[in-house]
């Protein structure tokens, strides 16, 4: 991950993404909607940011674009995650849960532990 | 092809192309606002305004579209090389396997396509050489010419000189014309280095030679100027390599006739100067010991090669005008001065003669080049048939193939693929053919022999492409086939068990196999009936029974000396046991000999000498004894007698052809010739003898006289003496070698020889052309045979349902036989017929390398015929007695 705001952004959504469609392959619509519900409201992902890092991800393979049947009997674009996909989002969540803890340290940290 | 392989979804479905990209992104995009849509009027938003809203909260949907369509088509370029790779990798996988399954149609698709390569790369090097390259180790050697001098001669019409007589040099050089010159003579004289002692040729330079060819020494440096005090050499590569064993040569001695020359620099590899015959060696012309008397100011000794850089910016025309003027100016003050006499350029192109006509070794490469190309044309239709035949047991796979969806191109990318992995094979054992093949046709077609520096780059890269091209020829035939089965055709066919469309291809390339193979055995049937005509008594001497003897004296003896000892040296030899005749002569048959001008009486104009004729008659002076020993049979008049001297009346005796021409009366004997000008003595005819060629690649004969050794108006230090024997000659080489040396003191350069191989530089053109077109017509024969047969037994194959179902029908085997022996007879009359057609038009070209031989002679052809014939009939036999044992059961019950 990067240290500008932007990287660690676009990681970000990039990250939630791929967590949206390990549960199950969803399209554009569906992966936003579940971003919302899991983050409880708080992150609302914006639409144009949302394809284009899912067309970034297909691009690189981590996901994979199947146009499908919906429950409601209309054609859409499905993504599932591939294997690198899967593995990405190992290594990035693992990542992601130290880059907290730390921030989490730093931003806790009692006064009289610097020296 | 496997069902399984074609599964693989990538190659069923069509390539994303843009257009579908911006359809898919339109889609999705437009099924995200559907969404948002339903779901805002489930919300409670009012449909009419519910689109508008949602499109308000996507917030720039054009520019979202334009960055996915960058996206997703830079993703499609990527995967679609991917796949380019991915699909090559699995082609090249499955058309290995399939071709190793085949190992038998491998070996014999690429060997013959690589003997066809092969041969071309080889030849074409050979040509290029030949043909269309100057000397190498020259400066901008197209830049560079010989002078030749164009004049009207007294008697015989105008001649090209090729030599320019000393005193017109110094005036050409010293006039400063636009352009540089320097000359040159080729002398050949005794050379002693160590243990070498033989004859050398020897290339003896004006200054200036060096500089002006531009050319750098491979060892030490070259002499400039006519060096006086010290004799300084250059000796060539070949002879540093072959003659001298010591590595460091700068600064030792050799002896040229005699003489000491201290060795200051070795020429590069291959270097040849100005000429194309090898050189040994290259001295000052001021230093050579080899000089006519008289030759500095002599104006009618022609004994110097010019040759001529232009300076900047002059052209060809401008030097012939400049050189013509100087020319003119400096024998006006002669007698035989010529007002008409110009100068002309040649280039140094080695396949042309100064007069632009093609050498005999040129030609000979041309046609072998054009034979190696015709050997490569029966290769490729070869392998194309094979392919094809291939082709057409995979049809039905094919077909089902492009039914399930793939594509086209893929196919033929197979096709294509199959034919390069043979064209890689073939190239890759071509190029280990020509190593091997290589140096052996170099040594046979050049005269320098091995002793070239080869280009192992330029010459892989050019059997590259020629393997290339040969893989697009021969892939052409399978692929239009491809390209022409249609899916419901075939499906149907297959059924049916029957199909024409592919053997109509398949029968065009059996008989221009059999075409060619027909040419090709035509021509080595003309070469062998020339060399048949050649080794029988045609030549005109009985090359068997003869050991050639040449005996160099150089300036060890004068020529006083040297006719003692050819006296002596002639009893020594009639001594030995086996020996029955001894000759000796000044020049030999098939050696270079003397042509003075003659002059007969009656004749203003001499018959048959003039453009297009060979200049003068030559002469050979020979003792008594030379008609017997080389068995040439006097026809009138008598032979040459010991009374012949000196001092007794001047004879000559004429060969037929000339007595035929000059005086086509019949009443040769009691002419006169005069030898050198009309005021010299006459030398009364005495005899006519049988014609003997000069050189037997000849054209028209040319004229021939002898003289008695004692009367002949040149005296010289070398001699050839002949030993007729009834031994095998290779016997007595040893021992006429040690009795000709004798042990006079000291020695001179003794070369002995059988006779065969006295000859063998002249026969070369005819035993090369016999052994190349020989084995390219077996060779093609046999190609064309397995081509034959691959057709022959394919076509059994495909009928043996109905061959199956006429025989329980009540066909006999007989009526089968005939059916199936009838196709295979159609196509190869066809051949045959086209074929002759092709080797009467080619064979009037091959007439001048012909001897005595028509080039639609009759036992040519019609051997050929057979030969093809009987191969044919040969390729016939498996498959034929395959047919006939068709078991009308078991075929029928197979389908």
């Amino acid at each position: 991950m990067g240290d500008t705001g932007l990287d660690l952004l676009r990681g970000t959504l990039d990250l939630m993404l791929l967590k949206a469609l390990a549960w199950q392959p969803m399209h554009g619509y569906a992966a936003a909607k579940w971003v919302r519900a899991a983050s409880r409201e708080t992150i609302g992902v914006e639409d144009r940011a949302l394809y284009i890092a899912l067309h970034r991800l297909e691009a690189r393979k981590h996901i994979r674009g199947k146009w499908r049947m919906t429950s409601t009997g209309r054609r859409a674009k499905f993504y599932e995650l591939t294997a690198a996909g899967r593995a990405r989002l190992k290594s990035d969540t693992s990542q992601w849960d130290e880059y907290v803890r730390a921030m989490s340290y730093v931003l806790h940290a009692k006064p009289e532990s610097a020296s | 092809m496997t069902s399984e392989e074609f599964s693989n979804r990538r190659h069923v479905e069509m390539p994303p192309n843009s257009a579908r990209i911006h359809k898919a992104i339109d889609d999705e995009l437009a099924f995200h606002i559907d969404e948002r849509v339903r779901e805002l009027i489930a919300s409670g938003v009012q449909p009419h305004l519910a689109r508008d809203r949602a499109s308000a909260e996507f917030g720039g949907l054009d520019a979202t579209r334009r960055d996915l369509q960058r996206i997703d088509a830079d993703a499609s370029r990527r995967q679609s090389l991917v796949d380019l790779v991915a699909d090559f990798w699995i082609d090249l996988r499955r058309t290995t396997r399939v071709l190793s399954r085949r190992p038998g149609y491998v070996i014999i698709a690429a060997f013959t396509l690589a003997l066809g390569i092969g041969a071309n790369a080889t030849m074409f090097a050979v040509t290029d050489r030949l043909l269309l390259s100057p000397p190498p180790h020259i400066r901008d050697a197209r830049d560079v010419v010989h002078l030749r001098f164009d004049e009207a001669q007294a008697q015989s019409g105008r001649i090209i000189w090729v030599g320019a007589p000393y005193p017109f040099f110094i005036a050409l050089r010293d006039a400063k014309p636009h352009f540089d010159v320097a000359g040159y003579t080729n002398q050949s004289m005794p050379v002693r280095a160590g243990e070498t002692h033989r004859t050398a040729s020897v290339t003896a330079v004006t200054s200036g030679y060096f500089s002006l060819l531009g050319t750098r020494p491979e060892m030490g440096r070259f002499f400039d100027g006519d060096a006086s005090g010290e004799r300084p050499v250059v000796i060539s590569h070949s002879f540093w390599t072959r003659d001298l064993a010591s590595a460091d040569v700068v600064g030792t001695h050799i002896r040229l006739n005699g003489e000491r020359y201290t060795i200051v620099g070795v020429a590069p590899r291959g270097f040849t100067g100005a000429g194309i015959m090898p050189v040994d060696a290259f001295i000052p012309l001021g230093s050579s010991p080899a000089l006519p008397v008289g030759w500095q100011t002599r104006q009618n000794l022609r004994m110097l090669m010019v040759v001529a850089r232009p300076h900047p910016g002059t052209t060809p025309p401008t030097m012939e005008a400049e050189a013509t003027r100087l020319y003119q100016t400096s024998r006006r003050e002669l007698p035989q001065f010529d007002s008409t006499a110009r100068v002309v350029t040649a280039t140094l192109v080695p396949g042309r003669k100064p007069e632009g006509e093609m050498t005999t070794d040129a030609r000979v490469t041309v046609w072998l080049q054009g034979v190696s190309i015709l050997v490569l044309i029966i290769a490729i239709a070869n392998v194309a048939n094979l392919m094809l035949l291939r082709g057409l047991e995979r049809r039905r796979e094919t077909a089902v193939a492009v039914a399930l969806g793939v594509s086209r191109t893929r196919l033929l990318r197979g096709v294509m693929l199959e034919s390069l992995l043979l064209g890689a094979l073939a190239a890759l054992m071509a190029v280990m053919l020509s190593r091997w093949s290589g140096p052996f046709l170099w040594s046979l077609l050049l005269p320098m022999g091995a002793d070239v520096a080869t280009t192992p780059l330029r010459d892989s890269i050019l059997t590259g492409l020629i393997a290339l091209g040969s893989v697009l020829a021969m892939s052409a035939v399978p692929v239009a086939l491809q390209l022409r089965t249609k899916v419901s055709d075939v499906l149907r066919e297959a059924a049916r068990g029957s199909s024409t469309r592919g053997t109509l291809a398949g029968d065009a390339l059996v008989v221009t196999q059999v075409a060619c193979a027909v040419v090709l055995l035509v021509g080595s049937g003309l070469f062998v009936r020339s060399m048949w005509r050649l080794d029988g008594l045609n030549l005109g001497f009985e090359v068997n029974r003869i050991v050639a003897v040449h005996i160099d004296h150089g300036q060890v003896r004068d020529a006083e000396g040297a006719a003692r000892f050819l006296r002596d040296a002639e009893a020594r030899v009639r001594a030995l046991p086996g020996v029955d005749l001894v000759s000796t002569s000044l020049t030999a048959p098939y050696r270079p000999s003397y042509s003075p001008p003659i002059y007969v009486a009656g004749h203003e104009r001499l018959p048959g000498v003039g453009p297009g004729a060979l200049g003068y008659p030559s002469f050979i002076a020979v003792s008594p004894q030379f008609f017997q020993v080389l068995g040439l049979t006097l026809q009138q008049g008598r032979g040459f007698e010991a009374g012949d001297g000196a001092a007794a009346s001047f004879v000559t005796i004429v060969d037929a052809t000339m007595a035929r021409t000059f005086w086509p009366a019949g009443d040769a004997i009691g002419r006169c010739i005069r030898i050198g000008a009309d005021t010299m003595p006459c030398r009364t005819v005495v005899g006519i003898v049988q014609d003997s060629k000069r050189s037997p690649i000849e054209t028209n004969h040319s004229l021939r006289y002898y003289l008695p050794l004692a009367q002949a108006p040149v005296s010289q230090t070398n001699h050839y003496l002949f030993a007729r024997t009834a031994l095998p000659t290779a016997a007595l080489v040893a021992p006429v070698r040690d009795a000709v040396l004798g042990s006079e003191s000291p020695s001179p350069v003794v070369e002995v020889l059988p006779m065969t191989k006295f000859l063998e530089p002249y026969t070369r053109p005819w035993r090369l052309g016999r052994a190349v077109f020989v084995a390219f017509g077996v060779l093609a024969t046999t190609i064309a045979a397995i081509g034959l047969y691959g057709v022959i037994s394919y076509g059994i194959v495909q009928r043996r349902r109905e061959l199956g179902i006429r025989l329980a029908l009540g066909a006999t085997r007989g009526a089968v036989l005939r059916l199936v022996l009838g196709g295979a007879g159609k196509r190869t009359v066809v051949g045959l017929v086209a074929g002759s057609v092709g080797a009467v038009l080619l064979g009037s070209g091959l007439r001048d390398l012909l001897f005595q031989t028509s080039p639609t002679d009759g036992p040519a052809f019609v051997g050929s015929m057979v030969v093809v014939l009987l191969a044919t009939i040969i390729a016939c036999i498996v498959p034929v007695t395959r047919a006939v044992r068709v078991d009308p059961t078991i075929t029928l019950k197979a389908e």
